[in-house]
Parts: structure tokens; C-alpha cells; sequence
């Protein structure tokens, strides 16, 4: 029994070890999640403990620096990184759930049923996001606030970021939707596919076992370009008001800070710069483990 | 032929779903857009304005009185630009707008295309690690960071081009570039994978078992089948490169549509925000429909586009 | 395209996709036909413009330019530049001099004004400006069917107030007359002292009734546009310019500086700037359109200039809501600001910290103190409020609009101070702007930023607003004392002793009952270089006539 946990253990972790780019990649993944969750309690700066010097450039006591309130820029980074992650992580899942299966499903009904349901995206798409969200944090934000606030007295700011992740994920998923379908369309007309049919296999079983592995590859591929635009979308929606309440920061509002830091008087070049760099670190780990999983579980020779 | 006809049919249709649902759902928000930090004059004041844009009507009126409009194509004043229709004001802006977003698609293909391309077909080995590198960086460093970035470098410190405004070709090159070059990353991933896919499947392989160049390859056969994901990608990419981008248009000021989608919202200018909905699901829907024919042209076996 | 027959082809070896003799893909065909439709487009649609005399970036695309409606600063500034009133401002200290009046006579008691137009004044297309254009022009901003914002302006003239709230429906009732063409009665209800430079604002300004007849509400697009000030309107494209042209027929047209000026619109700071250093615009006239981060820095600039105007930050407290309902929680409160800590750190442009609503300055009126840091006193007060060392402090929220990030980082400040000094932990509340206006007018919130500009030199347009039947009072706090004592001021005639009543109004709202407390008064930047351009003064009112504008060396 043991032994085949331990078969199967190496078999999911083969792609992590595959080769040198994908450990290190794993590797940055998993240490991101750990300093987002513990390092902020272990630090000795609290993330929203402000402290009369401000702008220190990075140094011993602040190793990233601090901003104009004379926050720790290290630790705010960890905190938003697990803001950020977990709209990222919101935002992939809906893709990944509604989009993939409203593409499978309406290319494999396909006539009126496929019709209606890409209508459907395109209407979605052209309602202003903005406002439905600006809408729901208005008509919920103080209900939710106080449900919420009986499950977590301590921490009553987190009505607006779960509101958010919500609205992040309801709206993130349509051109998935768009892709996926694209290529099932193609897919479906393949001899494999034919042949399966032909066989009498069902619907669940032609979508779930032949079409979604197939998928996969691109799945990935365009889930790791979901992450990063919602992550933004994020911050855009926190430029406008909407987003999540300060001293909370996500690393796309930090981003969005150092933006400003991009003029020709004065740099704080440190503001702009670890925040991107973290966002890109795990952006980039992401996409690499993303390819490195879809190498392992692929079908290879799909048409044969 | 008769599905071509069907989609098109559905288009008004379609863009009256967005302005019915954009009508009622902007009446929701809090605010109106005649609100400001100070009081008017008067409560008759504030009603007179009211009264003025017909904004003190029973809500179904006013949805009568702006669906004639709709119609016949006129989206009434603008609230928050009381000097202009929206009309007026899209007129001006849509052709900056366009011009902005059709170059910057064509940075998008033009270099997202080959460089996602080359890297599949040096998948794994260091042009392929450099191009996803690559990709990355420009899809985390969005455009609010880029185009900075480009004006510091190329506006200020070369002056080799203006940082802003809009007149001139010159004025062209870096908003193009910030915007173009962040969905240039995104195309090259998709192309990417999928021709990664296409080089797979058997008939290439038969192809280089003919001892055809990789090159030939990838002309003739690979590049189209492999277009599948960008294609399907361009209808929604092109609808918001078209209609404008906030963010550029306003860190190069830019009199372009883009910034509106943001500002009519913020300032609660229901006509324009209904206006740019309309405009973009139209578009929307008729790049789409572009788009699934650009798959079934690529792939001869998608039969439902 | 079947795939089979292509594959027996052999392919011919020339390099580069485009140059393959067989016909290129379709992809590749469209991208080249797209390229080269652009590059046309391109050739045809950019000329190159020329530039202005003088490139002034004018900041936010104005909602209108119609002088009567106009509400915004840079609305304003285009209006001021087309239109004129009977006085018009000093560039260099703000405060009244003769515009299309050549001279004007005050009654002993300070209530009558007589105005003597200049002879000879017309429309830049030609038409007489006559007395009677100005009454008609004022009895047209009155009537609520023009839906003026600012018509409370008007208050002022004997029946503004009644006209403006639809109490008197006679328009000819407003406290202005024409005995003859060329001069100008007007009646006050109180000897105003600030009239003058009220009658230089832009709602005082005739309008064009000739056009007005023809085009009714849209009169300002009509081309030509009869304007009455020193330019006339050449262009105008949304978010990108206003393009002025002297106007010959303008009765100083002599002392106009510049012929042509583009105002540009935009609101992204850092663009502004960026202009400004490549020489692209030769002024930034908004203060707002300077990036507040880089103030600091680019006070130190010899091209940016600093000055004081009326204009204030504060906080409004919910008086109908608890904890704030309770005046001792409300000074407790005023009392543990650190303002200094405030301008030093986050704002950082020198702006003046203060407790009290009006600024120093306005109209040689003293403010009092306000509430300074006196953690003490704060604790002492939050103890009796029955909430000793802020225990049991309910939870309260600091709701500011986003817009600039300024207003984020003084909330940030307010709440580190109020956890320092009272010991209790606030949460902050961003809310876009509109949503921010409705909630402060429901008074749905705990404490609120606030923020005033003065339309004229005078404490009253800043004691005003907290009256309590004001609809800028938003905070709940009704005191009849309050009303009373401004009402006495209104009427008092000797100016030391109205002085010495608005102060003491002031001490109630900020000092006593403290429904607002204030944190600092403004501070504006503009930028200029000094050895390009002339005749531009900084004053207390941010008013800056572009009249008086020249280029120094020509480029």
C-alpha cells in the first residue's frame, strides 16, 4: 500500500524534477507560497506599520526598502503576493471550470445550442465590467461585511477582497470559453474522435476522457495569460476605487504605485522594481511548471 | 452562406440586449451625473437640469425616448460633456482610436506570429526559453509600465520622439508600441502552442519524412493550422484594440474612444456608456464572426464556424 | 486547401516568407495588405500641426464653456479667455480692475453699484455689447430653467435668492437695471465687499443673445462664436485642445500678448510634465496636473512655482451617527491629528496645517486656531465619551475618494495617528468619486474627507457651506448660534466688525461643537520658465488671465 503512494508520489512529481529550469521553477513556486503565508507573521515589521523615515532606499533594516509611509516593502510584498495569488488562483479556477466546460459543451452540441451559448459570451463581453462590479460591491459589501465579520472578527476587511475574487472570476472566463471552443472544433472532426463515436462512446466520455487531454496543452497556455490579466485587472479596479481597501496591497496595486515612480525627476526605482520582479518570478515559475505538467500528461500520438 | 446570414441577423439584436441591459443596470449605481462636491444653486435648479435631460421622466419614458434613438442611430447628448452629443464626440475620437488600435494589432501579429512560431520550432532549446522569456515579461509588464518606460528612454532622455499628444506619425510610434507589444506576447504564447500542436500531428511528420525544409514546412502546412488559438484570440483582441485602450490613450493623451469607457462610467454619462457598449458588442460580434470564419478557412475539418 | 498535393512540391530555396514565388499563405497576404493600408492611412491622416505662440496645458477636458453652466476651474479658464464681465482680474494680485466697465460708483451704505460701460464695446462678430445685454444675461443665469450650478452667485442681488429657488417667478425682479445703454444698476442685499471680484466671474459675464435666440442651449458651438473677451474660439477637440485666436475687436486687444494659444486637455499629471520638460507646453496652469509625489522636487526647480490659495483639506464627522454624535468623540478626535506630521510627510509641498475651515488670508480675515495634537486632551475626552483608552470604540471607517493618490495616503497617516495617539484601529473606505458625493450627501458614513476651494476672496464662501439649511453641510450639524452669528455678519456694515463676527462663527464650528475639523489649507504648483514666459503671477485665488501672456525668447 505504502509503496504504491510512494509509485504515485513519483509520478506526479516527475515533471517538477524533469529537468534543471522546472525544479528551480517548483522551486520558486513553492517558496513564493510560503513567504506570502508565514513570512508576514515572522517578520518584525507589521505590513501596515508605518515609521517616520520614509523612501529608505533598500538597506539592512529594510531589505527592500520602504514607501512614503515607511511600510517595509518586503513584507507588504509578501502580503499582496498572497492577495494577488489568490486572485490569480480565483480567476484561473473559473476559467478553467466554467470556460473550458461552456467551450466543450457547446461545440460538442454544437447547431443552435453552440449558437446561443457563444452569443451569450459575446453579450457578456460587451457589459461593462466595471459597473457590474462596481454594483455588487455597492449592493453587497456591507451585508457581506457583516456575515463575514462572524466568521473572522479580527480581520473586517475582507468583505471587499472576497466580493471581488468573485466578480475577478466571473469575469475572466469568456475567452477561454472562446478558445477552447476554437480548437474542440478542430478536434472533433479528427479520426480518433470519429473512431470513438463510432465505437458508441457518450457524450461525458468522448468530452472528459478524449477531447479534454487533448485540451491540455492549451488550457495551460491560456490559463497562464488569464493569471496575469486578472491579477492587473485587479489593480486597475483598485486604481478606480473599487478594488481592495488600503493598507491591504496586491502585488498589481504595488505595481500600479510604483508606476508612478517612472518620471524623469525623481526614481524610488525600488518601488516599482521588487514588486514586478515578484510578480514576474511567479509568473514565469507558473508558466514553466504549467508546460512541464502538460509535457508529462499529454497524449502523444492523438490521430493514430 | 445562410449561417453568415443567421449571425448577422442576430447582431441588432444582440447590441439591443447590451444597451437594454446597460440602461437599467447604470440606473443601479449610486450617483447621477450631475453630482458634484457642491450643491446646486437650488432644488429648482437641480430639477430644471434634470428635467433638461429628461432624467426626471418615469424610467420606462425615458427607455421609450432613447430606443427611438437607438433606432435611428443618435444616442442623444452627452451628460457629462454638455456642449457635445455622443455622436459628435465618437466621431472625433473613433478614428484616432482606429488608427491606434489597427497598428498596434499589427505590431501584435506581425511580431507575435513569427516569434511564437520560431520558438515551437526550437521547442525546449534556447530561442524557444528567450521567446517564453520573453512573453513573459511583456505579459507582466503591462502597458501602465511600458509606456512609461518607452517615454522615458525614447521621449525624454533620446528625444528622438514626442511623449504625447496626437498629430503627427511620430506621435504614433511609442503609444503603438505600449500597446502593441503586451498582446504581441499574448499572440506569440498561442501561436506557440499552437503550432507546437500542428508539428505533432502526422501530416508534418510525413512531410519531413519527405525531406521537405522545416521552412517549407512551416509555410505551407504548419503556420495555418497552427493560427487556430490566435484566431480564435483576434475577434475579442481586436474589439478592444479598436475601441481604445484608457490606459494608453491617457498616458499619451490621446484623443481617442478608449478613455471614455472609464470616464463615462466614472462620470455617470449613461448615453456615451451606452453608446460604447453598443459599439463594442457590434464590433465584437462582427470580428468574432470573422474570426470563426478565419477558423473554418484555416482548418478545412471545422465544419460549425 | 488540401494538405496532400502540397507535400510532393519541392520547395524553392528563397529567403524570407515574403519573397516565396509560390503565392504566400493568407495569412501572411492579409498581414501585408493590412501593413500596407495602415502606412496609407498613416500618410493621409497625420500632417504635422503647427505649433501655437503659446502651448498652456489647461488640465481636464472641460464639461462646457458656456460661462452661465460652467462649474470647473478649467471650464473656467477657457470661458475667461472668450468671455468678460463688467470687471475683470488683476493678473497679479487677483483683485478686481475695470473690464467692459470703464468706472463704477458705490451707494455710502455699500448696496448700490453703478457701472459705466466702456464706449464702443462689441462681439468679436461685430454686434454692440450693451448695458441691457447684461441684465438680460443675469436674468437668464437666474431663471432655474437655465439650470446654472452656480447661480447662487446671484444670491447676493436683491431676489437672487428668491428667482434661483423659485420663490419669485418675475425675472425682471433681480436687483439689476439698465437706465441706459451704457450703465449698470445693481442692488445687494448686504454691502458685500467682495462684489467686485464677483462681478469678474465668469456667471457674470454677458452672453451673445443673438445667439442664443438662434441656437437656444447649444449657443456656445455656433460658428463663428460672438465672444466679448480678449480671444475668440478657433477649435475645439475634445480631450485634446482648445485652439484660441486674439480677438482684433476686444476693447484692450492692444495688451493682448500672444495671438495664438492651444489649451491642451488631459488630465495624467506625469504626461503633463513630461510636455512641459520636452517644451511642448510652455505653462501648466493646473495645479492639479502636477504629480503630487514629485512636488517636493520639483518645488526646488526654478521653473516651478509654489503659492498659497483658497483652498482647504478637512474632515467631516457624522453628527447623526454614533460614535461621532457625541461632540467630546468629535474633538478627541480633531485633537489626536498630527497635521504637521500631515504636510511634512505626505503632502510635503508646504501647505499651511490647520484646524479652522478658511484659510489665512481671504479677504484679510484671521482664522482661529482650530484643534491642534493634544494627545492628552484626546484621551481624556475619549475616556469620558466612555471609552477609556479606546476601549469598546466601535468600529469606525475613514471614507475618502480615490482620484489621486494623495487622498489614500493622508487616510493611511489618519489612521496610524488615531491607533497611536487614541489607541483605536480604523478601517479606511475608498470610494469612487460618485459613489463618494452620494454618500456624504446621505450622510451614509462615520468620518469623511472634505474639501472647499473659495469662489471669492471672502471667508463667507467657506463658513457658508456649514449653515444649517446649506446643501454643503452634509455632516448633519444644525446650530441656529452658527446661523445666527452669519446672519448678523451679513448684515453688519463697518468690514471689522463682520470680520469679527465670521471669526467668531468659525470658533463655534471648529473649535466648540467641531461637526468639521480641518487638516491644512492648499498649496498650488504651475510651471513656467521665467525667461520664457511673461506676465504670469501666482495669487490667492488661482486666477490667471491668459491676456496677460507673452513669450519672452522666441524659440
Amino acid at each position: 500500500m505504502r509503496e504504491r503512494i510512494f509509485q504515485h508520489l513519483a509520478a506526479w512529481t516527475r515533471p517538477f524534477r524533469g529537468d534543471r529550469t522546472t525544479t528551480v521553477a517548483s522551486g520558486i513556486l513553492l517558496a513564493a507560497l510560503l513567504f506570502a503565508v508565514v513570512f508576514p507573521a515572522c517578520s518584525s515589521f507589521a505590513p501596515d506599520a508605518t515609521d517616520a523615515e520614509a523612501f529608505s532606499p533598500p538597506g539592512p533594516r529594510h531589505l527592500l526598502g520602504s514607501d512614503l509611509h515607511g511600510r517595509d516593502l518586503l513584507v507588504r510584498i509578501a502580503v499582496a503576493t498572497r492577495i494577488s495569488l489568490l486572485v490569480g488562483a480565483s480567476g484561473a479556477a473559473v476559467s478553467l471550470g466554467i470556460g473550458v466546460g461552456w467551450g466543450l459543451v457547446a461545440v460538442y452540441f454544437g447547431g443552435k445550442i453552440d449558437a446561443w451559448m457563444m452569443r451569450f459570451v459575446d453579450l457578456l463581453y460587451a457589459l461593462p465590467s466595471v459597473v457590474l462590479v462596481l454594483l455588487v460591491l455597492n449592493f453587497f459589501e456591507s451585508a457581506v461585511a457583516t456575515r463575514l465579520q462572524g466568521v473572522f472578527p479580527d480581520s473586517p476587511d475582507q468583505a471587499r477582497l472576497f466580493l471581488l475574487v468573485l466578480c475577478l472570476g466571473g469575469i475572466s472566463w469568456l475567452t477561454m470559453a472562446r478558445i477552447i471552443r476554437g480548437q474542440v472544433l478542430s478536434l472533433k472532426e479528427r479520426p480518433f474522435i470519429l473512431a470513438s463515436r463510432a465505437l458508441g462512446a457518450g457524450a461525458g466520455r468522448i468530452l472528459f476522457l478524449h477531447l479534454l487531454p487533448n485540451l491540455s496543452g492549451i488550457i495551460l497556455v491560456y490559463l497562464t495569460l488569464t493569471v496575469p490579466a486578472v491579477m492587473l485587472q485587479e489593480s486597475f479596479l483598485s486604481v478606480l476605487g473599487l478594488g481592495i481597501r488600503p493598507p491591504q496591497a496586491s502585488l498589481g496595486t504595488l505595481i500600479a504605485d510604483g508606476a508612478s515612480q517612472l518620471n524623469p525627476v525623481r526614481m524610488r526605482l525600488w518601488l516599482l522594481a521588487f514588486p514586478a520582479g515578484a510578480l514576474a518570478g511567479v509568473l514565469w515559475a507558473l508558466g514553466r511548471v504549467g508546460d512541464a505538467l502538460r509535457e508529462a500528461f499529454e497524449p502523444r500520438d492523438r490521430d493514430v | 452562406m445562410n449561417g453568415i446570414l443567421k449571425r448577422l441577423a442576430l447582431v441588432p439584436l444582440l447590441a439591443w440586449l447590451v444597451a437594454t441591459g446597460g440602461f437599467f443596470l447604470l440606473r443601479l449605481a449610486p450617483g447621477g451625473p450631475f453630482d458634484r462636491d457642491r450643491a446646486p444653486a437650488s432644488a429648482e435648479v437641480e430639477a430644471a437640469l434634470r428635467a433638461k435631460y429628461h432624467l426626471d421622466e418615469p424610467l420606462h419614458r425615458q427607455y421609450l425616448r432613447c430606443l427611438g434613438g437607438w433606432v435611428l442611430g443618435d444616442f442623444g447628448p452627452s451628460l457629462k460633456y454638455r456642449n457635445h452629443t455622443v455622436n459628435d464626440i465618437l466621431a472625433q475620437s473613433l478614428p484616432v482610436s482606429g488608427v491606434l488600435g489597427l497598428l498596434a494589432a499589427g505590431v501584435a501579429f506581425g511580431i507575435g506570429i513569427p516569434v511564437g512560431a520560431w520558438g515551437a520550432l526550437r521547442r525546449g532549446r534556447w530561442p524557444d526559453r528567450l521567446a517564453s522569456m520573453l512573453a513573459v515579461v511583456g505579459i507582466c509588464i503591462p502597458s501602465f509600465i511600458l509606456g512609461p518606460i518607452l517615454v522615458l528612454v525614447f521621449g525624454l532622455q533620446l528625444a528622438w520622439l514626442p511623449p504625447a499628444l496626437w498629430g503627427s506619425w511620430e506621435n504614433c510610434i511609442l503609444p503603438v508600441l505600449a500597446l502593441g507589444l503586451y498582446f504581441a506576447a499574448r499572440v506569440s504564447r498561442l501561436t506557440r502552442e499552437g503550432m507546437t500542436d500542428v508539428l505533432r500531428s502526422p501530416f508534418v511528420r510525413t512531410a519531413r519524412a519527405k525531406g521537405l525544409s522545416p521552412g517549407a514546412i512551416v509555410r505551407r502546412h504548419a503556420l495555418r493550422g497552427s493560427l487556430l488559438p490566435v484566431a480564435a484570440y483576434a475577434g475579442p483582441m481586436l474589439a478592444d484594440l479598436l475601441t481604445g485602450s484608457f490606459i494608453v490613450e491617457n498616458l499619451f493623451q490621446i484623443p481617442g474612444t478608449g478613455v471614455f469607457f472609464v470616464n463615462s462610467f466614472l462620470n455617470r454619462d449613461y448615453p456615451m456608456m451606452i453608446a460604447l457598449a453598443v459599439l463594442y458588442s457590434v464590433l465584437l460580434q462582427a470580428l468574432n464572426l470573422g474570426s470563426d470564419l478565419a477558423l473554418r478557412s484555416l482548418d478545412p475539418r471545422v465544419r460549425h464556424a | 486547401m488540401s494538405t496532400g498535393g502540397d507535400i510532393r512540391e519541392t520547395p524553392v530555396p528563397v529567403p524570407g516568407v515574403f519573397f516565396h514565388s509560390a503565392p504566400a499563405p493568407a495569412p501572411i497576404r492579409l498581414f501585408a495588405l493590412a501593413w500596407s493600408l495602415l502606412l496609407a492611412v498613416l500618410a493621409v491622416g497625420c500632417s504635422p500641426r503647427q505649433r501655437a505662440d503659446l502651448v498652456v496645458h489647461n488640465g481636464p477636458e472641460p464639461e462646457t464653456i458656456d460661462p452661465q453652466v460652467l462649474t470647473g476651474q478649467a471650464d473656467g479658464r477657457v470661458a475667461a479667455a472668450l468671455f468678460e464681465g463688467l470687471t475683470r482680474f488683476n493678473p497679479v494680485d487677483g483683485r478686481a480692475i475695470p473690464g467692459l466697465a470703464e468706472s463704477w460708483e458705490i451707494s455710502p451704505d455699500g448696496r448700490r453699484y453703478r457701472f459705466r460701460l466702456r464706449e464702443g464695446i462689441v462681439w468679436s462678430t461685430g454686434e454692440p455689447i450693451r448695458a441691457e445685454d447684461f441684465v438680460w444675461s443675469w436674468r437668464r443665469a437666474v431663471m432655474p430653467a437655465t439650470a446654472a450650478d452656480y447661480s447662487a452667485q446671484f444670491f447676493h442681488l436683491e431676489n437672487g435668492e428668491a428667482i434661483v429657488t423659485g420663490k419669485e417667478k418675475d425675472v425682471a425682479r433681480l436687483g439689476v437695471e439698465a437706465p441706459d445703454a451704457r450703465t449698470v444698476e445693481v442692488r445687494l442685499v448686504n454691502p458685500a465687499p467682495f462684489f467686485l471680484e464677483l462681478a469678474a466671474s465668469r456667471i457674470f459675464a454677458p452672453i451673445p443673445r443673438h445667439l442664443v435666440d438662434r441656437f437656444g442651449d447649444q449657443w456656445i458651438r455656433a460658428e463663428p462664436l460672438s465672444c466679448s473677451g480678449p480671444y475668440q474660439l478657433m477649435q475645439w477637440r475634445v480631450n485634446d485642445r482648445f485652439r484660441l485666436r486674439r480677438n482684433p475687436r476686444y476693447w484692450d486687444a492692444a495688451s493682448v500678448g500672444t495671438e495664438r494659444i492651444d489649451l491642451l486637455s488631459g488630465d495624467n499629471a506625469g504626461t503633463a510634465l513630461n510636455l512641459f520638460l520636452r517644451g511642448d507646453v510652455d505653462l501648466i496652469i493646473d495645479r492639479k496636473i502636477i504629480p503630487g509625489e514629485l512636488g517636493p522636487d520639483l518645488a526646488q526647480r526654478p521653473d516651478f512655482h509654489r503659492f498659497d490659495f483658497l483652498g482647504c483639506d478637512f474632515i467631516r464627522f457624522n453628527t447623526g451617527r454614533k460614535p461621532f454624535d457625541d461632540p467630546k468623540v468629535r474633538k478627541a478626535f480633531a485633537l489626536a491629528l498630527d497635521r504637521p506630521a500631515i504636510t511634512r510627510r505626505i503632502t510635503r509641498l508646504g501647505e499651511r496645517p490647520t484646524g479652522a475651515i478658511t484659510p489665512l488670508g481671504a479677504g484679510g480675515y484671521e482664522p482661529p486656531q482650530g484643534m491642534g495634537l493634544d494627545v492628552e486632551q484626546a484621551r481624556r475626552l475619549l475616556a469620558e465619551a466612555g471609552f477609556p483608552e479606546g476601549r469598546g470604540f466601535p468600529r469606525v471607517e475613514y471614507t475618502y475618494n480615490v482620484g489621486t493618490r494623495l487622498y489614500e495616503q493622508v487616510g493611511v497617516e489618519i489612521q496610524a495617528q488615531l491607533l497611536a495617539h487614541l489607541g483605536v484601529r480604523i478601517q479606511l473606505r475608498p470610494l469612487e468619486w460618485k459613489t463618494y458625493l452620494t454618500e456624504m450627501s446621505r450622510q451614509n458614513y462615520d468620518f469623511i474627507r472634505g474639501s472647499w476651494i473659495g469662489d471669492y476672496n471672502d471667508p463667507l464662501t467657506f463658513l457658508d457651506c456649514f449653515l444649517s439649511d446649506s446643501g454643503n453641510n452634509r455632516t448633519g450639524w444644525r446650530q441656529p448660534r452658527y446661523d445666527a452669528l452669519l446672519r448678523s455678519a451679513g448684515a453688519a456694515a463697518d468690514p471689522a466688525a463682520r470680520l469679527a463676527l465670521l471669526r467668531r462663527a468659525e470658533v463655534l464650528l471648529v473649535e466648540e461643537e467641531v461637526p468639521v475639523t480641518g487638516l491644512y489649507s492648499y498649496v498650488g504648483l504651475c510651471a513656467y520658465r521665467t525667461d520664457r514666459l511673461g506676465g504670469f503671477h501666482v495669487n490667492l485665488i488661482d486666477e490667471h488671465p491668459l491676456w496677460s501672456l507673452r513669450r519672452i525668447a522666441p524659440r
